[in-house]
């Protein structure tokens, strides 16, 4: 009952006095130093970190990182010329179903940006990342991104995500592979997302 | 199903009375807390500005408790704006009410859970029960103590009571597994098998919130597994419940709690997953959404000046980690789903500070002051914990105990009262004492010395002998 | 310095060695060290076992009887920290502006003894002799409500003879807690038990802390086991010179 509870909240009377904080400045980081970080943070999440100069290594490394996997899932503007020969690919329109995704092994796709501080890859559904159930549903999630990509904290992240957010995109944070504490505080990599992440830094 | 509410069967010192002899949950207990200690001190000191921030985050909430109204007209507005609904519930009931329409409106006969305390508050999953919904929970622990028919005993790890034997066991019996080891990993995988099908078919989720934003709409919730990701994705609808104190103003203002809340909780930089929606997205995810905003006391708590910093909470348990009573007498001691010292403040201000069971969780504590240090948002508990405790004499009345503290108080006024007390004591303590010191006290006092000796008062007292020496 | 000395109600009934002790103390170290033996309670087990009126009259008491002091000293991490941080809040609790003032003023002159030596006094080393091996428990009022920090170790470090034996889990409370002690005496007991492994661990024939208060606690509970290990405050060893070794 909305204004039943409005009422209680007003007869609270509490005074408004305390104003909204600024967020506390920090020095910034040399941007070689930040990726560095970067690389060191999502390593020790246990996921699998390949650096390479520049895109056209890209097909060789997604290979490296697929193994002796084919069963691809990509979003569908994701750039052919990245894409190693030979793979059993799918392309989402944005259209697939569940199952249809769930027959894929892997996921590949681009991210919105990282972050150094955590080691945190975000992906807000934008160019070449295709929607949140692609990235989720497959064992194994590749992950593209470029060294100008990478902010220092979580705070840079927030601001640079603030116009997805206002566009209604929804983001995910990925922080290493799923994982678990729950029995007896022992780490356990995998529950349902996917339980492999590989991470492609170009630049 | 797991028995959830804040309602305390037993007063906090019979319910510790059976968990201090349980001796598994003992060494769970000590092996879990000191291991989070210790890893969320590291965790804490890589960040340089700690301190800044935690003055930031407790801020922004204090600004947030200050501005409740406003911030949840803004919420409500933006949410509806994006696609979603906004329910109102005043209390439980109204709240369990919301949520079982709109199963029974899809017809759903099942419904996925994310880990969440507020439903655990609002005894949703009997509830659901009642009305023919299975909820059924996806996050490992939940899932554990749903299975067990038992509680949650800590707010981020709420199966730490059980040992890894008893999971296994537990899931052979119930989800037909044939587990024969009891690695973690192998149990955790036996989880998975059974979930996946049901992430697949249930098309209805029910979750908490950890945030949500008033400015834009946007509601986060943060999780490990990735079951969240699969209730929040996969389902047709969702429905999320979030107490009123949960929003925030701006979008701007996520940064500082998503920067401290994994590094406080699981001691990480970063949990594994946070997502983050806006209503509703065409092709990406439910295609419903409802956000229920719950009161179920806080306003009545947002009344006391003092008290009400128990709603800047976030949930992240750091409190209980550092805690040394919540170390021995373990999380079903506190009777809630709030356990540990922020369970001691918010429990029984929840309850309005009139249930009796309640009103002793306030003095489960040695005011040691750890949870205070730990704590991201400041929360002074040690402070609301004495003046909680002063609601409740008042409100006890005449007692044995508030009887002597007043003799004691009339002793205290006057030195010369006080003197002739320590004589009087030096006099009568005689047939008391053994070799110079007390092992048995009657009344009150019984409790020191069950376990501790008291040493018999002096000949001499510092005032006399300060006399004596004519200073 | 006109230093007042507050003695505290448990040290001067329980505990005088530890009063002359200190007096001896700060005597040594020049200071002029007086006693208003008006003085009683400082009223915290009454304010926090939640009898907050009642704390009221003694923290008024306690406003008047210290109210010409030029610095005052008690050798109690906890009874300062009511006074330094408990007083204000009552005084804000009560809605009384004017003690609230004189509250925040008190809360400026009040020193526990080890910080006062070290932070005020800047002496580190008091000359002391106690030829024993002791370690040294922070006890939780000290250490999260004043933060004396390093100050007791400071000291004790600079005392010849002793041995000085890093306690485990030095930072965990030991249960005692005032009224909790007896009012949740088993999880009390619960949280002893581990400070007296801790204690025991060390093998130290003593353990030391700057609070009378969780020493007759951990004492009582030494003891009461048998363990051969006893508790002594630090203003005793301080106070302790070659010669006149205090037992």
């Amino acid at each position: 009952m909305k204004e039943e509870m409005l009422r209680r909240i007003r007869a609270a009377k509490h005074p408004a006095r305390t104003p909204l904080p600024t967020y506390p400045a920090r020095p910034s980081r040399p941007q070689q130093e930040t990726t560095e970080r970067f690389v060191e943070h999502v390593e020790d999440y246990k996921a699998r970190v390949q650096r390479i100069a520049g895109v056209s290594q890209l097909p060789m490394a997604i290979r490296r990182a697929l193994g002796q996997k084919q069963k691809v899932v990509v979003p569908e503007d994701f750039p052919q010329e990245w894409l190693p020969e030979n793979l059993d690919l799918i392309r989402d329109p944005g259209t697939l179903s569940h199952h249809q995704i769930k027959l894929q092994e892997v996921v590949i796709t681009g991210c919105k940006l990282g972050i150094s501080d955590t080691g945190t890859l975000v992906l807000d559904s934008g160019a070449h990342q295709g929607r949140r159930v692609i990235s989720l549903i497959p064992d194994h999630h590749i992950c593209i991104i470029f060294t100008d990509q990478i902010v220092q904290g979580v705070h840079d992240a927030v601001l640079q995500l603030e116009s997805s957010v206002q566009a209604g995109q929804a983001l995910t944070w990925i922080s290493g592979p799923s994982a678990t504490s729950d029995i007896e505080l022992v780490r356990v990599e995998g529950v349902h997302g996917p339980r492999t992440l590989d991470v492609v830094l170009v630049g | 199903m797991s028995d959830g509410g804040i309602h305390p069967a037993k007063t906090f010192v019979d319910a510790a009375h059976d968990t201090l002899s349980n001796t598994q949950m003992r060494r769970n207990l000590r092996h879990v807390t000191s291991a989070i200690r210790d890893k969320r001190t590291r965790a804490v000191s890589e960040v340089d500005n700690w301190e800044d921030l935690r003055e930031v985050a407790s801020q922004t909430k204090q600004h947030v408790l200050e501005n409740l109204e406003t911030y949840l007209l803004q919420l409500e507005e933006s949410v509806t704006r994006a696609g979603g609904q906004v329910h109102w519930a005043t209390d439980a009931r109204e709240a369990r009410e919301i949520v079982a329409k709109i199963a029974l409106k899809h017809g759903a006969k099942e419904v996925i859970k994310i880990k969440s305390i507020t439903t655990d508050e609002i005894e949703l999953n009997g509830f659901l029960q009642g009305r023919g919904v299975a909820a059924i929970e996806t996050d490992l622990a939940e899932l554990i103590v749903q299975l067990s028919h038992d509680r949650p005993s800590h707010i981020l790890v709420p199966a730490i009571h059980k040992n890894r034997s008893e999971v296994r066991d537990l899931f052979n019996a119930t989800l037909g597994a044939k587990l024969e080891s009891d690695e973690p990993a192998q149990i955790a995988g036996a989880a998975r098998t059974y979930l996946r099908e049901k992430f697949f078919s249930v098309k209805m989720a029910v979750s908490g919130a950890n945030f949500a934003i008033a400015e834009t709409g946007t509601v986060c919730i943060v999780e490990s597994e990735g079951n969240g990701r699969m209730c929040l994705t996969l389902p047709d609808v969702l429905v999320s419940i979030m107490g009123i104190e949960k929003v925030l103003p701006r979008w701007e203002d996520l940064a500082v709690f998503l920067e401290m809340l994994p590094r406080s909780s699981t001691a990480e930089r970063m949990n594994p997953y946070n997502s983050m929606w806006t209503g509703v997205t065409e092709n990406d995810g439910p295609k419903e959404f409802h956000l229920v905003l719950l009161d179920n006391g806080r306003t009545q708590v947002l009344r006391d000046e003092v008290g009400s910093q128990a709603l800047k909470c976030i949930r992240c348990s750091a409190c209980l980690n550092v805690c040394p009573v919540y170390e021995r007498a373990g999380g079903h001691a506190y009777g809630s789903v709030y356990p540990g010292p922020i369970g001691a403040i918010l429990t029984p201000q929840l309850l309005e500070m009139k249930d009796d069971k309640a009103n002793t969780l306030p003095y489960a504590s040695s005011l040691c002051g750890a949870c205070y240090d730990a704590c991201p948002v400041k929360i002074n508990i040690p402070e609301v914990l004495i003046y909680l405790r002063g609601k409740v004499t008042k409100k006890k009345g005449t007692t044995l105990e508030s009887l002597a503290l007043k003799s004691m108080l009339w002793v205290m006024q006057e030195p010369h009262r006080f003197e002739g007390a320590l004589k009087l004591g030096r006099l009568g303590q005689g047939p008391f004492t053994q070799n110079g010191k007390f092992t048995v006290l009657p009344g009150l006092l019984s409790g020191w010395t069950h376990s501790r000796d008291l040493p018999e008062l002096p000949k001499q007292s510092f005032r006399e002998w300060w006399k004596e020496q004519g200073q | 310095m006109k230093v007042d000395l507050f003695i505290t109600c448990l040290n001067d009934a329980l505990f005088a060695q530890t009063g002359r002790a200190t007096v001896q103390l700060l005597r040594r170290l020049g200071q002029e060290v007086r006693f208003n033996a008006s003085q009683t309670c400082c009223g915290q087990m009454h304010f926090n076992t939640g009898y907050q009126s009642d704390a009221l009259v003694l923290i008024r008491k306690f406003v008047e009887d210290f109210k010409d002091s030029e610095v005052i000293v008690a050798p109690s991490g906890s009874c300062v920290a009511m006074i330094r941080d408990l007083y204000p809040r009552a005084a804000e609790w009560a809605g009384d502006h004017a003690l609230h003032e004189a509250t925040l003023k008190l809360a400026e002159k009040t020193f526990e003894l080890s910080e006062f030596i070290v932070n005020v006094l800047k002496i580190e080393d008091v000359g002391a002799y106690y030829p024993h091996k002791v370690t040294y428990h922070p006890t939780c009022h000290a250490v999260r409500v004043l933060r004396v920090g390093e100050a007791p170790l400071k000291l004790l470090r600079n005392v010849k003879g002793l041995e000085l034996l890093e306690l485990p889990q030095k930072d965990q409370c030991c249960g005692f807690g005032g009224t909790f002690a007896v009012k949740n005496a088993e999880t009390s007991t619960a949280m002893l038990s581990d400070k007296a492994s801790s204690i025991m661990q060390t093998r130290a024939e003593i353990c030391t802390a700057g609070d009378n208060s969780c020493l007759l606690h951990i004492g009582g509970g030494l003891s009461r086991m048998q363990s051969g290990t006893r508790t002594v405050h630090y203003a005793e060893i301080l106070a302790s010179v070659e010669k006149q070794v205090r037992p």
